[in-house]
């Protein structure tokens, strides 16, 4: 697969096939792995980076999802490119920034990527739509023990898998799920429901990991202890939680549509018509009427609308991915244009 | 023999010791800076030992704050503990084991309580601890050796790593 492939191409979790997918936009699974006898991203030398890089390349292109993979090098990409990488969620921003030989491994669904040279020597995460944590897991516990017999893994019995910072240490798994929660934000009570998931220990932020602001109701849910517990049960306590949201959220809706439905509709409607009609439109706007037409289409309230195809414009909206639809580099005034042009187009 | 700690002059004649939290003070004074304090031998229940200690405390030049925790420096990457507590982030696997007692507070500190591995294990067996940390010392003091433009310590050093690579091929 060659990176204008990918491009155009979308993964399989924009499919909105999953369970709960119409809460649940994503559920993705991380491990983070070192091999032994090498230093950590803050002190190891570009040599060393590089030894790093070849010798994980050679193992994952030898294991039995080879044919399925596709290796990008980060160094020889430009920085849109790398940039459209972190929009799909293939890569982190630390990597994306990060210099010396670092790069990526995607199967062709997207729903498996492997970071090499990040924080860690490796990261590898596992997409999927809705929420399916065990399959994610699954397949990346696989691809994990088969590279386990071909790199000298940095474990300790004590510690178990030994990572770069200590708040990843022991099964160095970090679980989030992407979520859409417009009528708990409506109704005033996310707070309430963030508040039980922080009593949890677990972590809520935005769409692209720490630090970033959380746009259009979309929020990212994950856990925040690795160690002390097995990967089963972080597994099985996310998914309780996120379920516990889910319904939540449904019950919120319904009260919405219960109470108001004039108020509702008539604020999804708007929503639809500015994203069908726009010709300027930054991605903060388009964001916040994308969660409006998001709910009117679970409600019922668009019945013509599929939710493919709010994801798919949810992914292509953003920065690289137009400018690389477009083929070329766009001042921040010209993306706006091209935005509601693709939007408009994807709407008719 | 020892001066009165009140008017440094004269000998100490009456000598007290106070062990609070395991920590020993002692005081030592003369008969005339005794009787001024109020303090005599034959009363020596009735006086307030504690007001006396903390008078002597306060004569003495002041003390350095509580000393520094120790610092330990892992010996495969070179790191410092403080450096990895200023930073966030390890230098090399090896200072999991350098700073293990340690780790085991902070660990449970960060990840609300137990911090021993309760999951999966890589399948096959490990491979010797000094064995990584010598590779780790090995490629630390290649890089050195480069920049300091010592290519035959180099070049040895570049052999000693190929010799650990394979013993490593061959514990596999």
């Amino acid at each position: 697969m060659k990176f204008e492939e990918l491009v155009k191409s979308s993964g399989e979790w924009l499919r909105a096939d999953g369970p709960e997918c119409g809460i649940v936009i994503s559920s993705r699974v991380r491990l983070a792995r070192n091999l032994f006898s090498f230093r950590f991203e803050s002190h190891i030398s570009s040599e060393e980076k590089e030894n790093v890089a070849d010798l994980v390349k050679e193992a994952v292109l030898s294991t039995s999802y080879a044919r399925e993979l596709c290796w990008f090098d980060l160094e020889s990409l430009t920085e849109l490119e790398r940039h459209l990488l972190l929009e799909r969620h293939l890569i982190s921003r630390e990597q994306e920034e990060s210099a010396g030989a670092r790069g990526v491994v995607v199967n062709e669904p997207e729903t498996l990527s492997i970071m090499v040279n990040e924080e860690d020597h490796l990261r590898l995460q596992s997409l999927r739509s809705g929420l399916q944590l065990e399959d994610a897991y699954e397949q990346l516990s696989s691809i994990d023990d088969e590279l386990a017999k071909k790199l000298d893994y940095a474990f300790d019995e004590e510690f178990g898998y030994l990572t770069a910072c200590p708040t990843n240490v022991g099964t160095g798994m970090r679980v989030s799920v992407m979520v859409h929660l417009p009528a708990l934000v409506m109704s005033g009570h996310i707070e309430k429901a963030f508040n039980a998931v922080h009593d949890l220990r677990l972590a809520v932020r935005g769409l692209y990991g720490e630090g970033t602001e959380a746009h259009g109701e979309f929020y990212q849910i994950s856990n925040q202890i690795t160690i002390g517990r097995s990967e089963e049960d972080i597994l099985a306590d996310l998914k309780a939680v996120i379920e516990g949201i889910v319904n939540y959220e449904k019950k919120a809706r319904e009260r919405l549509l219960g109470r108001e439905p004039m108020k509702l509709e008539d604020k999804v409607w708007r929503a639809y018509s500015t994203l069908k009609n726009a010709r300027l439109i930054s991605s903060d706007e388009t964001m916040r009427h994308l969660s409006s037409v998001r709910l009117g289409a679970q409600l019922g309230m668009l019945p013509e609308l599929e939710l493919k195809t709010l994801n798919t414009i949810f992914l292509y909206i953003q920065p690289a991915h137009l400018q690389k639809l477009e083929g070329k580099e766009l001042p921040p005034e010209e993306r706006d244009l091209v935005r509601a042009r693709y939007i408009r187009e994807h709407l008719s | 023999m020892y001066i009165c700690e009140f008017c440094k002059k004269r000998q100490a004649t009456i000598h007290l010791t106070d062990i609070h939290n395991n920590v020993k003070k002692e005081v030592h004074m003369c008969d005339q800076c005794a009787q001024t304090k109020g303090f005599s031998t034959n009363q020596a229940l009735s006086v307030n030992l504690p007001q006396i200690f903390s008078s002597v405390v306060k004569n003495e030049p002041k003390k350095e704050k509580k000393p520094r925790e120790e610092d330990i420096v892992c010996n495969s990457c070179g790191i410092s503990w403080r450096e990895f507590r200023k930073g966030g982030r390890f230098g090399c696997p090896g200072d999991y084991d350098s700073f293990r007692p340690r780790l085991r507070g902070l660990l449970a500190d960060i990840h609300a309580g137990a911090a021993h591995h309760a999951g999966k294990t890589p399948p096959g067996k490990g491979i010797d601890p000094k064995l990584r940390n010598e590779i780790i010392v090995c490629r630390r003091e290649l890089r050195n050796a480069i920049d300091n433009e010592a290519y035959e310590l180099a070049a040895e050093l570049r052999d000693r790593l190929s010799e650990l690579s394979e013993k490593i091929k061959a514990e596999k």
